[in-house]
């Protein structure tokens, strides 16, 4: 049996004290001075470990705090109290809310997959992702025990194009070459980062993170600096097409490339396809009205790879209103279905995708993989202040984070990301990532289960903004 | 000995209603919606004691003691006369919002539905004032329902007119016709997963009230078989604690398949849970971590499913067989299968129910609220027509007694409620049940020195007292809708409103 | 004259309160103060207080919300304390209490940030002026 592919995690704690959800006040008058006080009778231990925030002049045990609110409600002086952390409701915005960022800063910590007790407390349904659930076995179909190691899940992907059908020759042999073909054990790749205090620290410890895992890194080439070249085999350099000509030295040695789609043709893929053979070509496609037949056309055209990016937040616009990522890649998706064409090119889908769900989320309405950007910055601690887009300094400094820290928080998150796919593959009783893709069928959706449902009892939907908010 | 069973005169008949004594929290500062403040102006004239009628104000000596604000019905009594911020002649007294309640709660559980489950179980009524104690904020489902009473219709009879008995055997198979006192029982939680004393205390609760309690996969504790005639045994993937005898004890057993909040994963006691009496209870070994696989490794199949249940129907020939399922898409399916084996009960356990640990993405995304599968599964046994045959029990986001209503109108005969016990002895949905040593408020514990944070006799009373409020809820909803009977509320969507729909 | 130097302490909650009701952030924009940032006013206490003179404020001023808005329920009541006891020390020890003051935002005398500060400015210039005359 093959060695299983296992992504190693370390702890790494984070280096500045973490932002909580709320805060733990205390005060010194009113205090009787009990003889055995709730501070010391805490079952998390949290009083012990406080140490001075000299500049927010507070403790630091919000993050350690489990809000079990039992000091709050024993103090016979009531002098403790809890409240929302200000800090926490400033954190991110309305797509990356505070809790998706606490959420990835754990796994990026522990390496662990967001294990809690209690139900789920969120909206009902949601936009976005949040309007489908995915599926699970029951009695009458078999599920995979994944997780705990009894059955492997396997989570490769295969880029690049493949045949829609054999040919022979009249001697009944196989004509022409199979298409170049790479694997990668993870369906996620590390995109080129749309904001960020960026150092080469950052670009190293995701250079390095890429390697480790054997998956890739999107890199600008006005980014790419000499130290990246070891990393070579495991880097995407991004380019326009000009920059195809004046970069040649830099595509020797890579096995993808990525183009910026302007008006890329089928003559000129040829061109490409002609000075470098071996090879890939992903091509990246600003999802938009149009991107369906763009898609068909880059496929025709002989593209290896498509890119389909939605803004950060997953938003497509266009000048009939915005779709979500979701819904695009979908329409993407049908249109190289219809076409009969799908099964030739590799889809990535990018932007919007904030936790692991969302990569399963994405695969089942068409995508073959997924690509990362703001993830990773929350693993290297990023708070979203989006302070950097407006030249102010970073909070966190996360220009001047240690490479090997970085990639260790890295490899955490997407290991952590990978065992919760595996968890719903096994849900869903699929052992191979690959027969996710455009599995709808594994998949249940907020319209569709309201019309079947709640239509037939309560007669028609009022307009969608009244789902959830 | 078939025969023998059934002429024995079942125990279900009416049995006096239990009686409801006030009990309240068990921490010094409770919490309330409001906050209530007393200055040093106040002279103990003693105004506000008199005036008050939610028992807000005391006295305690010469000088008037803390106000109870968590009885206080805030600025919905500005209206009233007795209104003591206004009344004091001091103006000593100050009202407000309390702001804890940012961080309390959730969308589901919303900080007014802590509070007011809290209330209940102090009190067994229905909170007075403007707490909102009927749904939650979560967008959809429930909470986006509402019933809507006819005009002219309501009955004007005492309470105990109406009839919130439901049957357990509809499927006249000759074993016994069981009714439970309330449309309501209690879902599986195991020794380990919650504290002995928790378990003791919701046995005694749903004894008092005709109905059941559930082991959950953890064995059945000796403490338990005084009130073997109101335990379900669960039998689940790890077959933990299943004996013959813990089989042939009880009314009810219960076959889980899977559970709303982690559906199609397995449980993983981690090894340091593993007390050495909790292993005892297992039948495993101290120390080590138990798993509990997912699926059931014999059950591939409808006819495998059927060979389970037979197999439990011949160890004990007067139980009754409950089908504990999660919600996927093909839930009418399984439930269609499950009758099909030989059920009586088909359990839907909904996408949003409670856990001790599951991992958050499951939660969340895995198989599809309650809500919708009730409808399914409801229409689809009636298509076969077998839905009267079969007693269909939901669970999962049950959390109020408008819950258990709406859930009885979309197609339900029943439900089963985990998280609103857990809230009545006071849990605050910290969700850190499995952190550390367990819960810190002594529920889902099996630390000595926590679990002792909770008398039984208190958790009792609390149940009993959160289970009197949700009735009185119940008879008002079918005194408004004109009915007598809960059972003619099954299935009566046209009695529902949703809030999205035009 | 050189402009005179204010030393903040401001509740989180109240300039998130000021943010959404002016719908600019105030601290982003602003360099003439140097401003401690508090989960809650009342937790300047009277040494970081103190010490804030004695690092060369010529004032000083502690920010919280009105009382029946104050996040902590008695959180500003209890700064107020503490401010009040400060200032007679102040007094006492010949700098002046005028020189820190206790501003609640959203009460009448404090509708927004900047007008905490020129109350806090107009003190200083009284105080130095009296001080010349002397």
């Amino acid at each position: 049996m093959p060695k299983k592919y296992h992504i190693q995690t370390k702890m790494a704690p984070p280096r500045f004290a973490p932002i909580g959800k709320s805060t733990i006040l205390d005060w010194e008058g009113g205090c009787l001075r009990c003889f055995k006080c709730v501070k010391r009778q805490c079952i998390y231990d949290v009083y012990n470990q406080r140490t001075f925030d000299v500049r927010r002049m507070a403790d630091t045990i919000d993050s350690l705090c489990k809000n079990c609110l039992r000091c709050v409600q024993s103090c016979p002086g009531q002098v403790i109290t809890k409240v929302i952390n200000a800090e926490y409701k400033r954190l991110g915005d309305s797509y990356w809310t505070p809790e998706i960022i606490l959420k990835q800063w754990y796994q990026a910590e522990t390496g662990r997959i967001p294990v809690s007790g209690a139900g789920y407390g969120g909206s009902f349904a949601g936009p976005g992702f949040d309007d489908m659930w995915t599926d699970m076995s029951e009695i009458v179909r078999p599920t995979r025990d994944g997780i705990h190691g009894r059955e492997y899940i396997n989570t490769v992907v295969d880029l690049g194009r493949s045949l829609p059908c054999l040919r022979f020759d009249a001697a009944g042999h196989a004509v022409g070459d199979a298409p170049k073909k790479i694997e990668i054990p993870v369906p996620i790749i590390l995109k080129d980062l749309p904001l960020g205090s960026l150092s080469e620290g950052v670009f190293l410890a995701m250079a390095e993170a890429a390697q480790a895992m054997d998956t890739f890194m999107i890199a600008p080439v006005k980014e790419w600096k000499p130290y990246l070249e070891p990393y070579k085999t495991h880097l995407i350099p991004l380019l326009t097409e000009a920059e195809i000509d004046t970069h040649g030295e830099l595509i020797g040695g890579v096995r993808v490339i990525e183009i910026r789609l302007s008006d890329v043709t089928e003559a000129r893929l040829s061109r490409i396809r002609a000075a470098y053979p071996d090879v890939l070509i992903m091509v990246r496609v600003r999802l938009g009205e149009r991107s369906g037949e763009e898609a068909l056309a880059l496929t025709r055209a002989g593209a290896d790879i498509l890119h389909l990016c939605a803004d950060r937040n997953g938003n497509v616009e266009s000048e009939n209103g915005s779709r979500f990522v979701k819904d695009a890649v979908r329409s993407v998706h049908m249109r190289l279905v219809e076409a009969g064409c799908r099964n030739e090119i590799t889809l990535f889908a990018s932007g919007g995708i904030a936790m692991a769900e969302h990569v399963a989320k994405s695969i089942i309405v068409g995508a073959d993989a997924v690509a990362i950007d703001i993830p990773l910055l929350l693993a290297l601690e990023c708070r979203l202040c989006f302070r950097c887009e407006a030249g102010l300094s970073c909070p966190v400094e996360v220009e001047n984070i240690h490479p090997e820290w970085g990639k260790n928080r890295i490899l955490n998150l997407i290991a952590a990301w990978r065992n919760q796919l595996i968890e719903v593959l096994g849900a869903m009783g699929i052992r191979e990532i690959r027969r996710l893709r455009g599995e709808v069928g594994r998949a249940m959706f907020f319209d569709d289960l309201e019309r079947e449902t709640f239509g037939r009892l309560f007669g028609k939907r009022k307009k969608r903004e009244s789902v959830g908010n | 000995m078939n025969a023998a069973m059934q002429s024995e005169p079942e125990r279900t008949a009416h049995v006096g209603r239990p009686e409801v004594r006030v009990t309240p929290s068990r921490f010094r500062n409770a919490i309330g919606k409001y906050i209530l403040r007393r200055s040093k102006a106040c002279v103990a004239c003693g105004r506000c004691a008199e005036l008050c009628p939610y028992g807000v104000h005391e006295r305690s000596g010469k000088t008037m003691a803390r106000p109870k604000d968590y009885r206080c019905i805030g600025s919905a009594c500005e209206k009233n006369d007795f209104y003591c911020v206004r009344q004091c002649p001091q103006n000593a007294l100050s009202l407000r919002l309390n702001p804890i309640l940012e961080v309390l709660g959730d969308k589901r559980w919303t900080p007014e539905l802590l509070i007011s489950t809290w209330y209940m179980a102090e009190t067994g009524k229905v909170p007075p004032g403007d707490m909102e104690y009927k749904v939650g904020d979560s967008g959809g489902g429930f909470d986006r329902m509402e019933f809507c009473f006819p005009t002219g219709k309501a009955l004007d009879l005492p309470d105990d007119e109406f009839d919130l008995s439901i049957p357990l055997n509809k499927r006249r198979d000759g074993r016994p016709d069981l009714e439970i006192g309330l449309p309501v029982y209690g879902g599986g939680m195991s020794y380990g997963s919650i504290s002995l004393y928790v378990m003791i205390a919701r046995a005694r609760a749903y004894q008092a009230w005709n109905s059941f309690t559930c082991t959950g996969e953890g064995g059945y504790p000796e403490e338990l078989y005084p009130y073997d005639d109101h335990v379900i045994t669960q039998v689940a993937t790890g077959l933990f604690g299943v004996r013959e005898d813990t089989i042939q004890r009880v009314r009810i057993v219960e076959f889980k398949y899977a559970q709303g909040a982690k559906p199609g994963l397995g449980g993983h006691l981690l090894g340091d849970k593993v007390t050495p009496a909790v292993a005892r209870m297992r039948e495993a070994v101290a120390g080590s971590a138990l798993f509990s696989p997912f699926p059931f490794h014999s059950v591939y199949s409808v006819e495998d499913h059927k060979k389970h249940v037979d197999w439990i129907k011949h160890i004990n020939p007067r139980v009754l067989v409950s089908v504990k399922v999660s919600t996927p898409t093909d839930v009418d399916m399984v439930a269609v299968g499950s009758y099909h084996a030989g059920a009586h009960i088909i359990h839907l356990d909904g996408s949003y129910g409670g856990t001790g640990a599951a991992p958050d993405i499951a939660k969340k995304n895995i198989a599809m609220p309650i809500e919708y599968a009730i409808v399914k599964v409801h229409n689809f046994l009636k298509e076969e027509g077998i839905r009267d045959e079969m007693t269909l029990i939901a669970s999962g986001g049950i959390r109020t007694a408008y819950d258990v209503a709406k859930a009885i109108a979309l197609g339900a005969d029943g439900v089963v409620v985990g998280t609103s016990e857990m809230v009545a002895v006071e849990c605050i949905r910290c969700a850190a049940c499995e952190s550390g040593r367990g819960c810190a408020r002594g529920i889902a514990t099996t630390d000595p020195e926590l679990s002792r944070l909770i008398d039984e006799d208190w958790a009792a009373q609390r149940l009993i007292n959160l289970f009197a409020a949700w009735r009185r809820q119940l008879i008002d909803i079918l005194k408004k809708l004109g009915m007598r009977d809960i059972r003619e509320l099954v299935g009566r969507t046209d009695c529902l409103r949703h809030l999205d729909y035009e | 004259m050189p402009p005179c130097k204010i030393i903040g302490f401001c509740c989180e909650h109240a300039l998130n309160k000021e943010k959404e009701s002016t719908g600019k952030d105030w601290l982003q924009s602003q360099s003439t103060v140097k401003v401690s940032v508090l989960p809650c006013s009342s937790k300047a206490d009277m040494l970081a207080l103190v010490k804030a003179f004695e690092s060369g404020a010529d004032g000083v001023f502690v920010l919280g919300c009105a009382d029946e808005d104050c996040s902590m329920v008695d959180g500003c009541r209890r700064a107020a304390k503490v401010v009040n006891y400060t200032r007679k020390l102040l007094d006492e020890i010949g700098i002046g209490s005028h020189r820190l003051e206790m501003f609640q935002l959203g009460t009448p005398q404090c509708l927004n940030v900047e007008q905490a500060i020129e109350a806090i400015g107009n003190n200083i210039k009284v105080l130095e002026t009296e001080g010349r005359q002397k």
